[in-house]
């Protein structure tokens, strides 16, 4: 009895620090070392890189990659005459704000880095705390679509670089209308971004005349089985289901679903890449995924640079199994290095962050036509003019993409946007969303 | 009436990945006294090797999964040897943190190797059919039955044959075991690679409905760990029937109650059995 009763207390223990040790900050990754010719300016990064979201962050951090090789090929940066190479400096922090704190002592102490990249909205949070302190200031590029951030959090050295996800959710609701779809059933992540999406989707569908039949979660990064989620939730009848999280975990939900039987609608979360979903469908994708709701797909997009930037992406990152796909996070964050590239030169400074940030206005706008991405300019908040879109897949086939544009102050300034847009790219969709909301 | 019927094929379709892995946990517990946290991982192993052998050497379904869990059965009786084996005077905790050690020394290798990336082996039976208003995928219900006759097959391996005794002896008492002349470093072998094996076989299976990634094991080996407590330390008809009561409710509570708390019903389970019966629901009292 003695000796059972000791194993027995030992075992929750062993449980414990289990769950302990697969938190633990592992090794850092190596860095990219090179030999500066000139001078050297370290942009940081700091995201998951291993665990549950690693290819997220993975795909975000190629894309900084690629734009540092591609700057320091064609010349680097040159300020009063002088030569500074780009280095980017990574370390991972598996989405953990406490590893993120760390990996931002060390990338500021030493890797002396300027202007620190990050992708997931709880580990950019506290960074936004101490970037301001005087000797030690340091740009953040936060990747996060979470809307209205950049006020509840306002911060002169933070800039914000993916569509607020508003735009996202009232355009993918009045589709989802279109439709004739009035009853939702909700299956998303259960994380903070999940379901802060899902409760302002809910929010725009009810204003709407649209009614949420059923609201679960799942935890898309560590479940593999939804089953149980979709079964309850198609016991409710919806039209469609609002479903997204991870690319991974949305693949299987959507699988899953029409395995039970489901033959209604999806509303992807824009976390939720139908591209990597589709590939990872195989033969049965557009069946799947008929009547699907996302964010266009990267070869779908309206930009002509997308296919010399695929192939390239392709070659340097895909072959080497270090992505599986291109994504839109790999191309915003290139987009978004070169600005901070062009900043510098603009501001005549590699150290001065206040005089860095300012100069990011006069760099904007950058175009679809010579980047991958697009940003027309920035808001007083620090948010990006980032363009959004969206696209249905419907019979088989994805429809042409609606492009979501959100900081035009009226109708007018709109209207010039949509006769800009279809006059650069041809055949465009464009729509208008108000951002902020009006209340 | 449909709907439970449908969350009960869930469940049960859920239990059944849980059983397998749960009954090696048990099986290397019983003969090494061994609470083997890196199972999980052995099991994401056997998926990666199963998706190898289908898209690099183009093996069809079920021979990758038969060979993937050779492949396993001799890395586990090699792990048992390397690691295990030296440490087997030492105090519990050293092994203990041998197994966290092999744990972060798996996933890592496989991250570093073959990238943090999800893969997915092609489904080899997409379609599913309606069994009483409930839709059922033919692998999911392939996940049932081979469940059920792994288990099957393993029962008659202990219950039916010389070696089988030999591992029941050595669980019961080792040294007594080791008296009357089984090899029980042979017999310790044994069990880790079978256990290993055991959860090449349930990765294999589900593989094609789920994904493959380095970190696929790690909530699985806790809900294992649940499994092999619940049912009584060490105990095989315990894992059985834990493996399955935690899928169901995990698949009835989540449908019913609340789809959030899945996993809260989950663990919840353990602490609640623990604290109705201590040694589990076919715990002895004592080892």
């Amino acid at each position: 009895m003695k000796r059972f009763s000791k194993n027995l207390l030992l075992l929750p223990a062993c449980l414990l620090a289990a769950v302990m040790a697969a938190g633990c900050p592992p090794a850092e990754q190596e860095e990219e070392e090179e030999v500066a010719p000139a001078g050297e300016v370290v942009i940081g990064y700091s995201g998951p890189l291993s665990g549950p979201a690693a290819e997220y962050g993975q795909d975000g951090l190629n894309g900084i990659i690629m734009a540092v090789e591609d700057i320091n090929a064609a010349g680097g940066i040159v300020i009063n005459g002088q030569v500074y190479n780009l280095r980017v400096a990574y370390y991972d922090d598996m989405a953990d704000p406490t590893v993120t704190m760390t990996n931002v002592d060390r990338l500021l102490d030493r890797d002396g880095a300027i202007a620190i990249f990050n992708m997931v909205y709880t580990c950019t949070l506290p960074m936004l705390e101490i970037n301001r302190e005087a000797g030690r200031e340091f740009l953040i590029m936060a990747y996060t679509s979470v809307p209205l951030v950049e006020y509840q959090h306002a911060n002169e050295l933070a800039v914000w670089l993916p569509p607020p996800f508003l735009g996202y959710v009232e355009t993918k609701a009045r589709k989802a209308m279109e439709q004739g779809w009035r009853r939702c059933a909700i299956v998303v992540d259960s994380g903070a971004y999940g379901q802060a999406w899902s409760r302002t989707f809910a929010q725009y569908w009810q204003a709407m005349g649209g009614t949420i039949t059923y609201d679960g979660k799942g935890s898309y990064y560590a479940d593999t089985d939804f089953s149980t989620q979709i079964t309850a939730a198609m016991a409710t009848n919806p039209e469609f289901m609002l479903i997204g999280g991870p690319s991974k975990g949305t693949m299987l939900v959507a699988e899953q679903a029409r395995e039970l039987g489901f033959e209604g609608g999806f509303v992807f979360l824009d976390q939720a890449k139908i591209d990597w979903v589709a590939a990872a469908l195989g033969e049965n994708a557009m069946e799947i995924l008929d009547n699907t709701i996302a964010v266009v797909a990267v070869e779908h997009s309206i930009y002509p640079t997308i296919p010399e930037f695929t192939q390239r992406y392709n070659e340097r990152f895909v072959e080497q199994g270090k992505a599986t796909i291109v994504t839109w996070e790999a191309a915003i964050q290139y987009t978004s290095t070169y600005i901070l590239a062009k900043a510098m030169e603009a501001a005549g400074s590699v150290d001065d962050i206040f005089a860095i940030r300012a100069a990011i206005n006069g760099v904007l706008p950058v175009y679809g036509t010579e980047f991958p991405y697009e940003f027309h300019g920035i808001t007083d908040a620090g948010r990006l003019h980032a363009v959004g879109s969206i696209a249905m897949i419907q019979d088989g086939a994805y429809q042409p993409p609606i492009t979501i544009y959100w900081w035009p102050q009226n109708q007018a300034e709109f209207d010039e946007l949509s006769a800009w847009a279809k006059e650069t790219y041809g055949e465009v969709i464009p729509v208008w969303v108000q951002y902020p909301p009006p209340r | 009436m449909e709907l439970f019927f449908q969350q009960t094929i869930n469940g049960i379709m859920l239990g059944s990945t849980y059983v397998l892995v749960a009954l090696g946990v048990t099986m290397i517990y019983g003969i090494m006294r061994l609470p083997s946290f890196a199972h999980g991982h052995f099991y994401m192993l056997g998926a990666y090797i199963t998706f190898f052998l289908i898209t690099l050497y183009n093996f069809s379904y079920w021979p990758a999964l038969i060979l993937s869990m050779v492949v396993l059965f001799f890395i586990g009786g090699l792990v048992e040897r390397i690691v295990f084996r030296p440490l087997r005077e030492q105090s519990q905790i050293s092994n203990f943190i041998a197994a966290i050690g092999i744990l972060l020394f798996i996933e890592h290798m496989v991250t570093v190797i073959w990238g943090p990336h999800s893969h997915r082996i092609p489904n080899p039976y997409p379609e599913h059919i309606y069994l009483f208003g409930a839709s059922v995928s033919q692998q999911r219900l392939i996940v049932i039955l081979a469940a059920v006759v792994l288990i099957a097959l393993l029962q008659l391996f202990i219950k039916k044959t010389v070696i089988g005794f030999t591992m029941e002896a050595t669980a019961q008492d080792r040294e007594g075991a080791a008296l009357v002349g089984i090899n029980v470093n042979r017999v310790s072998s044994l069990t880790f690679s079978i256990a290993c094996a055991l959860a090449a076989a349930a990765a294999s299976l589900v593989a094609p409905i789920f994904v493959i990634v380095p970190g696929m094991g790690s909530l699985l080996v806790m809900k294992a760990m649940v499994i092999f407590i619940l049912g009584g330390l060490g105990s095989i008809p315990g894992a059985i029937i834990g493996g399955y009561i935690l899928g169901l409710i995990e698949a009835l509570g989540g449908g019913y109650i609340s789809s959030e708390y899945k996993d809260v019903f989950a663990f919840g389970a353990l602490i609640l059995i623990l604290a109705i019966k201590p040694t589990g629901i076919f715990g002895k009292g004592a080892a």
